[in-house]
């Protein structure tokens, strides 16, 4: 047996392959020629350290797809999806309350004529009861307005 | 007087994933090396098995998890415009740089970086067998199967497969 034929021949007892004849050939041969026993012992140690290395686990768990209320079944990826597109939606709500909030807030103010010639914002924002006073000729008044 | 509730039965998915989950993702992840897109390949496979789930065995898990990054490798092929099936990216992982570690045989990790890395220089077929029969433990003759070969064929791919990564493990200072 030539050193290729019996490397191939060594894989497969290794791998439980060969026929019970075939294999007790094969350990006499390892028996007989050192350098077979060597290689044999070699991969045997090889293969220990490969399996080892590769069926430790960690990153080569599986997860199983997940099912949806429909019975049909979605891929378990883009798991940051939706939290990112009710983030977006909230902010797209959002957007035109806080506007209106605003534009509410500046209507609260109105302007009033007092007899000394102050113009006197009787409101302002949220705060009840709080009068601003602004020295007059600070505020111009809007056209249509008279004193 | 009504029965007990018996358990909730077992989902022939869940069973299937539970056989073979672990081990088609370590088998596509020899063959991609990126663990997400592996992981992505691994969805898609029980995917496209939902409906035949029941009485799928081994050689089909295995089989369409093999389409699955067969289909993936073509799509990133065309992608890159080259002319020849990826032995995806070699330096996508960080294998030791030659000779860098002559004393390191008991590192898991970096020898498991370093089996992907010589792997991934295999045809896929060669690879296909190495990790089948070398890490699964899978019969030639399944493996045949899978790959519409004869099992001597298998024996004979597995063994040029184990022969190149010796080399590459050696240049690696994985062996002596």
């Amino acid at each position: 047996m030539n050193t290729e034929t019996w490397k191939v021949t060594l894989e497969a007892y290794l791998d439980g392959e060969l026929s019970q004849q075939q294999a007790r050939d094969f350990e006499e041969l390892a028996a007989s020629d050192p350098a077979v026993e060597a290689e044999l012992a070699t991969r045997r140690s090889l293969r220990a350290a490969w399996r080892d290395a590769l069926l430790a686990p960690g990153e080569t768990q599986a997860t199983r797809p997940i099912r949806i209320p429909s019975g049909r079944f979605r891929r378990k990826t883009m798991g940051w999806l939706p939290p990112a597109l009710a983030a977006s939606l909230a902010l797209l709500l959002a957007i035109p309350l806080l506007d209106r909030s605003e534009h509410a807030q500046n209507e609260n103010i109105t302007p009033a004529l007092t007899r000394s010639g102050q113009v006197v914002a009787p409101s302002f924002g949220e705060i009840p009861g709080r009068i601003v006073v602004l020295e007059p000729g600070v505020f111009d008044l809007p056209s249509g307005w008279c004193r | 007087m009504s029965e007990i509730p018996n358990r909730k039965q077992a989902d022939p998915l869940d069973q299937l994933m539970a056989s073979h989950g672990d081990g088609v993702l370590r088998y596509l992840r020899s063959l991609v090396r990126d663990p997400e897109v592996a992981r992505d390949l691994l969805q898609d496979t029980f995917l496209k098995l939902i409906d035949r789930v029941e009485g799928a065995g081994r050689t089909l898990v295995y089989a369409t998890a093999r389409n699955c990054a067969l289909d993936h490798l073509r799509r990133l092929k065309v992608r890159r415009g080259n002319g020849s099936i990826p032995a995806e990216a070699s330096s996508q992982l960080s294998a030791p740089a030659l000779g860098s570690r002559p004393d390191v045989h008991l590192d898991a990790a970096g020898l498991r970086d370093a089996i992907l890395g010589g792997l991934a220089t295999l045809p896929e077929d060669q690879r296909t067998a190495f990790h089948l029969s070398e890490i699964e433990g899978i019969p030639y003759a399944e493996i045949a199967d899978l790959l519409g070969v004869s099992p001597g064929t298998i024996a004979s791919r597995k063994h040029h497969a184990v022969r190149k990564l010796r080399q590459h493990l050696r240049r690696l200072g994985y062996e002596h």
